[in-house]
Formats: C-alpha cells, structure tokens, sequence
C-alpha cells in the first residue's frame, strides 16, 4: 500500500509537471486528467471518498470541456508533444528541480511516514469526516451557502456578459 | 493462495461471464434486427448461427490492426483500452446479490466512471486525426454532458428515497415494493438517457454511420475497433443491470433466484434496447438536445425538488 | 519534510511557474490554474482529517464551487478572445486595437 501511495504521489506530481512544461493544450488537459484522477486517489488513501469523487466528476466535466475548446481554437496540426525539444527540456527541468528541493530540505524522516493522519487513524471510522462537509454546508453554514450560491449566479451573469454578441458584450465583429 | 483468490480469480470470474454476456449480445442483437426486418440473420456459422460471435472475434484478432501515419500514437493505443478497462470497471460495485467490492458511493463511483468512459471516445476520435472522427467524438462529448445533468439528478431523487449512495441499501429500500412504482418517472426517463448515454440508436449521432461514416472510431481495425466494440456492448449490459438494481428489485430476501431474476429483467430491457433500435429513426441534434435541455432537465428538476419535500412533509425516513 | 509536505508545495509551486514562466495559449494558462486549485483541493482535503476538525469539512467543497466559477468565467474569456482576436495565443492580447 506504501508503494501505491508513491506511485499515485509520482503521477499526480509528473502530471502537473506535464501541464506546467507548456506542451499543446491536448496533452496540457491530459496531464490534467491524469493528475486529477492521482489526486482523488491520494485523497481516498487518506480517508475522504465523498470530497474526492465529487472533485473527479468535476474534474473531469471541466477537463472535457477545455479539450473540446482546444480541439475546436488551437489547429496546430503538428502539436507539441512531451517529447518535443523545449517541452522535454522544461519537463527535465522541473524534475530535475523537484528531485533538488527533495534532496536540500527532505531530511532524515522524509521515509519515515507520510504526515498526514488518515481519517481511520483518528477515530472517523462510522461517522465520516468529508461525508459531513456538505451536510454541514447546508446546516450551520448559511453564510458560506449564501456566499457559495452568489458566486454561481455572479459567474452565469460574467459569462453571460463576456459571451454576448450584438457589439455590446465581450465579442465584438471583427 | 487467498492473496491470489481474491486479487485474480474473483475478478476473472466476474470479466469472463461478462465477456461471454457481451459476445451473445451481438449475435442476439443481429438475430433480432434480422427478424424484425423479416430476414433470418447470421444462421451458417454452427447451429442456427451460435457461432458466429466465436467467428467474428476469431476474424477481428487475427487481422492486421491499422496504424494511421498521421495519428497520435500513444493516445491512438491507448484508448481502445482504456475503454475496456473502464467498462469493466463499473461492473465492481453493482450487486448482483452480492457485489465484488461493497462500495459507499458506489453510485457516484460508477457516475464517475463512465463520465471517464467519454475520454476515450474523444481521445480515440482526436488522436486518430481525421475529421469524422473529430466531429463524432465532439458530438460524444456534448452529448454525455447534457445527459450527465439529468442523469445525476434522477440519481439524486433515488438516492433521497433510499438514504444512501450504496446499492445495498438501494436494494433494501426495495424490499416490499420495487422503485419503478412509486417514480415511473424517473424510470422512463432514465431508461431513456441511458439509451443516450450508451450512444445507442435512436441516440447514435457519435457513430452516424450515413454522415460520419461510424464517427470516432473510423480509422480503428481489427483488435483495437474489437476493444472498442466489447466496451460499448459490455456497458449496455451494465446500464441495464444498474437500471434494474435501481428501480426494479424485487426483494433479495431469496438469494439463490436473485441472480437469475436480475438477469432475466435485464434481458428484457435489453431486448428493449434492440427494439428500439430497430423502430426508431436516427434523432436530429438540435431535436436531441431540446429533449435533453427543454424536457428531462425541468422535469427532473421538479421531481428531484418533490422528493425531497414530500421525504420531509412525511416523516418518510429512509432505511439506513 | 514528509511526503506529502513535498507534494504539496512542489503541485502548487509547479502549476505556478507554469503559469508565471512560459504560456503561449490562453487554454494553457486555465489550465495551470486548474492545477492550482487541484493542489489546494487535496491540501484542505487532507487537512480536515489530519487536525481531525470535522467542522473543516465543507471547505474543500466550498473551494471547489470557487474553482468552478474560475472555470467558467475563463472558458468565457477564451471564447471571448477566440472570436476578437483570431486565436487564443496569449501575446496577441498585447495588441491594442484589432
């Protein structure tokens, strides 16, 4: 399990590491995808199935989106890919950095335990933690609900506006 | 020896049956088409055809698998397995009385799951680089979608009903009476949008054999297009099986008939699915998504809203 | 330092300097962004269990709306450019007038 843990550690770093070494947006949202799904494992590893489904559903949502866009804006028809001269160097780069951070401030116990105490450990065993979040938004969290909410319905108005034709909104003929 | 018990075996004797499930899916589905369209269907491979799914996978694995020039090869392989492997992955959590892992969120698990399922229609159709197979996987993702949306939601009203994301306890709050009675609803309409769901006719528009020239999947042969093939007919199954854990259990105090009463509810919706594809003409886009957007989505809605209230209005406390 | 010390700060410090550093499309840039968030999801995820607050619960729920809202108002933006400007390449919005 120790070794699976690593391994989910590794994809969701080398995912963002993909994204963030500037390849065409394809292989920027796969990075993406791959390292949201890393990411929801290492949060079901420590304990949080609920947060961590809810993030992969939208997640994945999203990601499916920005592809199709990317599919649909950017008609490179030879896209850069990680093995591309400059993707490759900064991906290198960034590894190499990564492995130098680890090296200057690891330490001695980097290898003795992972420093987060999962959910189990500390007594979450029937009543869940995260099972709790949105219950609790919806019950003593009217402020944050309200918040919440205002921000949902401001983004549809944004979007709106940004998207709206007719020489008044963001687009504008050309 | 339990280590490779429960790691190997259990899951290989949940993948093979599947697997024998999906290949006679094809042929009852080429029988029944033929049928219906007063022909016989396959009948010279064995007797009265039953060979003929052996035949075609025999055919689809030994030819030569095409690699265009121009595609993007990773992604190009890739995909074709990931769909497989996704679609037998959702089969973990369904109960069947009893499942292979007992999931919590075994619901949301398989929501995720199959909106996974779309990547690999639009990374196969984008990296295979050819514009049928762009315009089919983009079709496929505006579709899975807006049909996630209402999906989510008659699960939602489900899951207010039976307490709980588990299929368990989906099972246990049918105990006396199946779901289909009291929300025939949201059993049409879910009956319905798994049809688009598992881009089946009268929802195929991904595939459109007569504008697309079968969609995403156009510059796929032999092994890969197979993978492809087992993973769409291995999710129907799965839909059907899910729709009747969902809203037509009969009780699972007999556990001995449980499994081949599902199975045979599940037939029958299948055989459902075949008809339809049989009857129905192909749907028009701007007709799919107004019957998505301008029909389920406020009806749903409203549902979801009346189960939550008249759970409240009611003391009406789910099984836990 | 312990593992996920190290994942933490290297997710978000990574989706930043790709952000900070090199972007030649605007789809890009939103997606470091996502990345950000990605890293500040799984931090307040893990937090709620590791200080054992079940009252933290909601927050990666919470942030999780916000990044949503990021999302869309920067597909939004991407549209917007995409139909002004040609193509979504972020130094064309240097240009004034188009």
């Amino acid at each position: 399990m120790v070794y699976f843990i690593f391994i989910t550690f590794f994809c969701l770093v080398g995912g963002l590491a993909v994204v963030a070494c500037n390849p065409s947006p394809y292989f920027g949202a796969a990075g993406l995808v791959l390292s949201s799904v890393a990411a929801c494992t290492v949060v079901v590893e420590f304990g949080g199935s609920f947060v961590s489904l809810i993030l992969f559903l939208i997640y994945l949502g999203g990601m499916l989106v920005v592809f199709a866009y990317s599919v649909a804006l950017a008609s490179d028809p030879f896209p850069e890919g990680i093995w591309d001269m400059s993707v490759g160097a900064y991906f290198t780069g960034y590894l190499v950095f990564l492995v130098g951070f680890l090296a200057v401030f690891g330490g001695d116990s980097f290898f003795y335990n992972f420093g987060v105490i999962g959910s189990e450990a500390s007594g979450f065993n029937v009543v869940r933690g995260d099972f709790e979040g949105v219950s609790l938004l919806y019950g003593l969290g009217g402020a944050g609900l309200v918040i919440c909410g205002w921000g949902l319905l401001l983004t549809l108005f944004v979007v709106l506006e940004l998207t709206r034709g007719m020489s008044r909104g963001g687009l504008r003929v050309i | 020896m339990t280590h490779f018990l429960n790691n190997i075996i259990n899951p290989l004797l949940y993948i093979i049956p599947i697997l024998l499930a999906v290949a006679f899916l094809t042929l009852l589905e080429r029988k029944i088409l033929g049928y219906m369209q007063l022909r016989k269907g396959p009948n010279i491979v064995g007797p009265q055809g039953l060979l003929q799914p052996v035949a075609d996978g025999v055919k689809l694995f030994i030819k030569e698998p095409v690699r265009p020039s121009t595609s993007s090869p990773t992604l190009f392989i890739f995909t074709p397995t990931l769909a497989l492997f996704l679609a037998l992955a959702i089969w973990t959590p369904i109960p069947m009385p009893l499942p292979l892992a007992d999931l919590n969120l075994a619901l949301l698990f398989i929501l995720a799951m199959s909106s996974m399922a779309v990547y690999s229609i639009l990374w196969s159709g984008w990296a295979s680089n050819s514009k049928y197979a762009l315009i089919g996987a983009l079709r496929a993702v505006a579709q899975t979608i807006s049909y996630e949306v209402t999906l989510g939601l008659i699960l939602l009203a489900v899951v207010l009903m039976s307490g709980s994301f588990s299929l368990k306890s989906i099972l246990l709050a049918q105990e006396y009476t199946p779901l289909l009675l009291s929300s025939w609803p949201l059993m049409m309409m879910w009956y319905i949008s798994t049809l688009a769901e598992t881009n089946r006719a009268p929802f195929d528009l991904t595939e459109g054999e007569s504008e697309l020239v079968s969609g995403f999947n156009v510059e796929y042969a032999a092994g890969p297009f197979a993978l492809f093939f087992l993973a769409e007919y291995a999710n129907i199954i799965m839909m059907n099986t899910l729709s009747c854990v969902l809203f037509l259990s009969l009780g699972q105090t007999n556990m001995q008939t449980f499994t081949p009463l599902l199975m045979t509810k599940v037939i029958v919706l299948t055989i459902g699915f075949l008809w339809v594809r049989a009857s129905y003409p192909r749907f028009r886009y701007d007709q799919l998504m107004q019957l998505l957007w301008k029909q389920f989505l406020p009806l749903t809605l409203a549902l979801c809203l009346w189960h939550t209230t008249i759970l409240t209005s009611m003391f009406f406390i789910p099984p836990q | 330092m312990t593992p996920t010390n190290l994942l933490m700060y290297s997710t978000f410090s990574l989706s930043i300097f790709g952000l900070s550093m090199h972007r030649s499309h605007l789809v890009s840039a939103l997606l470091c962004i996502e990345g950000m968030m990605l890293a500040l999801f799984i931090t307040s995820a893990t937090l709620l269990s590791t200080t054992q607050t079940t009252s933290l619960a909601a927050t990666p729920i919470i942030l999780l709306t916000f990044s949503a809202c990021e999302a869309g108002t920067g597909l939004a933006l991407l549209v917007a450019t995409a139909r002004t400007h040609g193509n979504d390449h972020l130094q064309n919005l240097n240009l004034l007038q188009c």
